[in-house]
């Protein structure tokens, strides 16, 4: 295929898909890989601004999409908001080779198009129960990569990560999952590495 | 109706259909900023407005260029009224509705509707080369799937009626029921506004609907939103 690698980042509000995309910013800027980013924002400019604020990536490479209240349609039934930005991105940079694209927050059952993305996230909070994976929203069960992020709260709000672990191999089989702290940066390394590995057999990153 | 008629038909619904992913649904054409400024306003109050729309902008500018562009004789002669609708949409709310729209059907239209792969006018419209204002894509995708002239223009006055009555839905204002029983009494005014729009000249073409045009410029500075226009 032609064009940038297009990686979805979805997932409940509030999980750490900012957080995640903030975290892999450098590590695609280390690796010399030509990156951008399109935010779905439920309802402001919330999320593409603290990106482009960051200092992370230039601020040029930032779009942010409004969904009409409805973020599971723009990146399932309807992408055509998220392809068009990604064409006016891929206009303004020549040498574009990914696009992150970080999802309203919404249910356990948005799940990404492949008309969109080639490749996507789910991104799920230990905090907010560790029964999400018995759950098997479609969202958890499809995703590419599953990040099971928080776990350094996982404690606080008596979240066992064995079980989840057990329910997500239940949930997934063959499919990756990886345990992460966003804030010190755990399992970081590991998702970074498999996004770029899972990239590269799509062939599109070389 | 012999069989081919039926396939127009069926493409016709398939155009209308709010699952075709032209991205129709993140547009208002500045009802959220409208309703967010009126929040006592009613269904009835909020059909007026959205009706007002239809009148004296949808109809009289977007209506009357999806047959202007259905007839139009040569690729040159579309892009020509595609630079006209542009100039008449003032505010860049308006530019922006109807450019993405347009352009997301005619990249969604070459890619699933068999007859338009190679239709020269999409082609530029997906080349970035033209606006591809919806109501020019509309009128060209109609003639190429043979769906007649009174047909295409009545489709894009429901469409727009619709979308806008979505809108309306998703922001809470109006029930799904109501919005039904709306677009089912609408239809005579459908009807007059795509009878009107197909007689009228392209020098004919208005577009004059003040408040709602002011709310959809407001609506572009609003930091807080759920709707792209
Ligand atoms: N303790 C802890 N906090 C985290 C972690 N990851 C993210 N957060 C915090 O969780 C909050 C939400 O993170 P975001 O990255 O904004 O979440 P989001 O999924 O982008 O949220 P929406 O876009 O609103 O759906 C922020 O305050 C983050 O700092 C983590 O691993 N541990
Ligand atoms: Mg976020």
């Amino acid at each position: 295929m032609t064009g940038a690698i297009r990686i979805g980042i979805g997932g409940p509000v509030g999980s750490g898909k900012t957080r995640l995309l903030e975290r892999l910013l450098p590590m695609f800027a280390t690796a010399g890989i030509d990156t951008a980013v399109i935010t779905n924002d439920l309802m402001t400019e919330e999320d593409a601004e603290r990106v482009r604020r960051s200092g992370l990536i230039d601020p040029a490479r930032v779009m942010a999409v409004e969904t009409g209240a409805c973020p599971h349609t723009a990146i399932r039934e309807d992408p055509s908001a998220n392809l068009a930005a990604i064409d006016v991105l891929e206009r303004r940079f020549a040498g574009l080779e990914v696009v992150l694209i970080e999802s309203g927050g919404d249910n356990l059952a948005a799940t990404f198009t492949s008309d969109l993305v080639d490749y996507w996230v789910f991104v799920i909070d230990t905090a907010a129960g560790d029964d999400i994976p018995r759950k098997k929203g479609l969202g958890l069960l499809q995703a590419d990569l599953l990040v099971v992020n928080k776990i350094d709260l996982a404690p606080l709000v008596g979240a066992d990560l064995d079980l989840m672990r057990r329910d997500v191999a239940v949930a997934r089989p063959g499919k990756p999952t990886i345990f992460t702290d966003l804030r010190s940066g755990v399992g970081l390394d590991e998702a970074f590495d498999r996004i770029v590995r899972d990239a590269l057999t799509l062939g599109v990153l070389t | 109706m012999p069989p081919d008629r039926w396939d127009a038909e069926l493409a016709w619904l398939q155009l209308h259909d709010s699952a075709f992913p032209s991205g129709r649904f993140v547009h208002s054409n500045g009802l959220e900023a409208w309703l967010a400024a009126h929040p006592a306003a009613g269904a009835e109050v909020i059909a007026a407005v959205i009706e007002a729309h239809l009148r004296h902008n949808v109809g009289t500018l977007d209506a009357v260029c999806v047959a202007h562009a259905y007839r139009a004789g040569s690729t040159a002669d579309l892009v020509r009224l595609d630079r006209l609708v542009r100039a008449h949409k003032l505010s860049a709310a308006a530019r922006t509705a109807s450019e993405s729209c347009g352009r997301q059907l005619a990249l969604a239209a070459r890619r699933t509707l068999a007859p338009l792969d190679h239709d020269e006018f999409l082609g530029l419209v997906a080349a970035g080369e033209t606006p591809g204002n919806l109501a020019v894509v509309e009128g060209v995708v109609h003639r190429g799937l043979s769906i007649g002239l009174a047909r295409a223009v009545l489709g894009h006055l429901r469409s727009a009626y619709s979308g806008m009555l979505s809108a309306g839905v998703r922001l809470g204002r109006i029930g799904p029921l109501e919005t039904q029983r709306r677009l089912f009494a609408g239809a005579p005014l459908l009807v007059e506004l795509a009878g009107a729009a197909v007689e009228t000249p392209i020098d004919g073409i208005s577009a004059v609907t003040p408040e709602l045009d002011v709310y959809a410029m407001r609506h572009e500075t609003t930091a807080a939103r759920l709707f792209s226009t």
